[in-house]
């Protein structure tokens, strides 16, 4: 009876083991759950990007635009070729017209006709040699480039790349 | 007191199973991120990679370089065909080392597309290699040279694309080597009548039925043109080229059963019958009854057009309602009779037949090609025509073009075209591409 009563109030050394590898496993675990989701939702968000990048390369390399000689002042959709894979030089032109103009509605109207919302859009268009033909790089050259697409195609009989950073 | 440690006893055995059920959920929570482990399928590298390959493939035939890099010929490649073939070649590897990114490797397969160079063995005298030098193996673009060398039925080297036999061979008893050969994708094309029965290996490999019933001068025509393998044939004769020799610029044309005057300068030709009279490169003359002749290339190297030295032209000949419906005229022994494999024919005679037996063949899309022809009448060029055919087609056109070999592991990407530089026979590419 007097034992028992000097025990009371102390904790035996197996229970303050099994207590430390209880916190330490569980630590452990939340630590893990935590690291584990944003890596897991980054790269869904960089999947949503490149399928984003994808679809606007293909309507610049295979689609005309609508209308079909869009410019500038009237376009509803953007598309760089005559042809699939048979780019057109003037609607290049008239596309850098729109990302160099200071109008921003023309830039947000470009970005919300590929679907885009608040990402950035850069296109780069250079001949396979390294030469520079143009491109679109509305506001600054190095902005929002999480995720490119590059695609090959064809500019006055010579092969030509066009690459499209989505970010 | 006995009841209190009874009491203690059971709440041991429920904190036991407590601790059990609390540990397997801390396992279960610790272990969870490898039961959900989250695969990056959409590896965008890979498909980058895809995308260019197929968007290099599509860029290529738009801008036409598989027209030229595919076809060296002497209307746009100059005169010095080899040395533009190598050019052509690097062109094609330039453009594909530039789309891809550097650390990947790259190896090009054709089909349907005759190679370069076609190198041949031939079951035969010196005297039928002379003739088939002279008469026969002149070039056709894409190809432009023909090796020939002569071999033993019972030693099939292996480095030849295709081998021709000429006479009446019991080819049974060379049935392993044939079919070692074949194995491998080798073409067979056999000239020969057959006045009696052939053997199961011969009728088996180049799909013949015997039916002997004796010769006569007979119109033979493509079998069948709404079948694509017999105009497959007949698209391929129509493009095909007859060098015709002159000296001094005089020479014959021998066309079905009639034989036509030449008379050729540097700068145009006159073919008796053939109206209008004076064609230069790239125009058509019609003889009627006969067919259209559209005339190739004028021998350029020719220095002397009155001298005795020997000078050539190079033409086309095709139907004239039906490009591909072209009537020969022989006369024609109707051994066999007419079945499938049948491209040539007379009525139920069998003349031409041709077959792709890939039931041989150890690999796919290696299939050994075979293609037999009566033993015709060797001055008529319509026919020598057609052999020349069935001689590029059994070669099997089939080939790389890669500076390495090609991996095991690898991605491809593969594009179909429905003409090459207007030939309407389809071709396939297929862009081998690995990481090293």
């Amino acid at each position: 009876m007097v034992n028992s009563l000097k025990n009371k109030g102390q904790v035996n050394i197996p229970f303050t083991i099994s207590l430390f590898v209880f916190i330490g496993l569980t630590v452990y675990l939340i630590s893990s759950i935590i690291g584990y989701h944003p890596s897991h939702s980054e790269a869904i968000k960089s999947d949503i990007l490149y399928s984003k990048a994808y679809s606007i390369s293909e309507l610049l390399i295979k689609d005309k635009g609508y209308p079909g000689n869009w410019e500038e002042n009237n376009f509803r959709r953007v598309g760089l070729a005559s042809e699939p894979y048979l780019l057109n030089s003037s609607k290049i032109a008239e596309l850098e017209k729109i990302c160099n103009s200071t109008n921003i509605t023309n830039i947000r109207k470009l970005r919300e006709s590929f679907g885009l919302m608040d990402e950035n859009l850069n296109v780069e268009i250079k001949y396979l040699n390294g030469t520079g033909i143009g491109g679109c790089f509305p506001g600054s050259k190095i902005a929002g480039r999480s995720a490119y697409v590059k695609r090959i195609c064809v500019l006055n009989d010579e092969l030509a790349e066009v690459v499209v950073y989505v970010g | 007191m006995l009841g209190e440690n009874k009491k203690n006893w059971n709440y041991k055995g429920f904190v036991r199973v407590l601790e059990l059920i609390m540990f397997s959920f801390i396992i279960f929570g610790l272990m969870m991120p490898t039961f959900f482990y989250y695969s990056n399928e959409n590896d965008w590298v890979e498909v980058n990679s895809l995308m260019l390959c197929n968007d290099l493939l599509n860029s290529l035939e738009k801008s036409n370089v598989f027209d030229d890099v595919l076809i060296t010929d002497p209307l746009t490649d100059g005169e010095n065909l080899s040395k533009e073939h190598q050019l052509d070649l690097e062109l094609l590897y330039n453009l594909t080392s530039l789309a891809f990114p550097v650390a990947f490797d790259f190896g090009y397969e054709l089909k349907n597309v005759p190679p370069y160079n076609i190198s041949i063995g031939c079951n035969c005298t010196p005297t039928q290699i002379n003739w088939l030098n002279k008469n026969i193996l002149t070039p056709s673009y894409p190809t432009v040279e023909f090796n020939i060398t002569q071999v033993n039925l019972g030693n099939l080297p292996s480095g030849k694309d295709l081998f021709i036999i000429f006479g009446e061979n019991d080819l049974s008893v060379y049935q392993s080597n044939i079919t070692e050969r074949l194995r491998e994708g080798k073409g067979f094309v056999l000239i020969r009548d057959f006045p009696a029965a052939p053997d199961a290996f011969t009728k088996e490999i180049f799909g013949l039925d015997y039916s002997n019933v004796g010769s006569a001068v007979l119109d033979l025509k493509f079998t069948n043109l709404s079948d694509s393998k017999i105009a497959g044939i007949a698209k391929r004769f129509e493009n095909k080229l007859i060098r015709v020799n002159t000296s001094a610029g005089i020479g014959t044309l021998y066309l079905k059963d009639l034989t036509y005057g030449i008379n050729a300068t540097q700068t145009n030709v006159n073919i008796t019958g053939c109206l209008p009279l004076n064609i230069s490169e790239g125009e058509s003359c019609s003889i009627s009854g006969i067919g259209n002749i559209t005339l190739y290339q004028i021998d350029p190297v020719a220095a002397d057009w009155t001298g005795p030295a020997e000078e050539w032209i190079d033409i086309q000949i095709s139907g004239i309602s039906n490009p591909r419906d072209y009537t020969f005229r022989d006369n024609f022994p109707r051994d066999l009779a007419k079945n499938n494999h049948t491209v040539l024919s007379n009525g139920d005679y069998a003349a031409v037949s041709k077959r792709t037996l890939s039931e041989y063949s150890l690999s796919y899309g290696n299939e050994p090609r075979t293609f037999w022809i009566y033993d015709y009448d060797q001055n008529k060029e319509d026919l020598n025509l057609l052999l020349k055919t069935g001689i590029i087609w059994a070669s099997g056109e089939h080939y790389f073009i890669s500076e390495r070999s090609i991996p095991d592991k690898k991605n491809r990407c593969t594009y179909f075209s429905s003409s090459l530089r207007g030939n309407n026979v389809p071709y396939l590419i297929n862009l081998y591409f690995w990481s090293y």
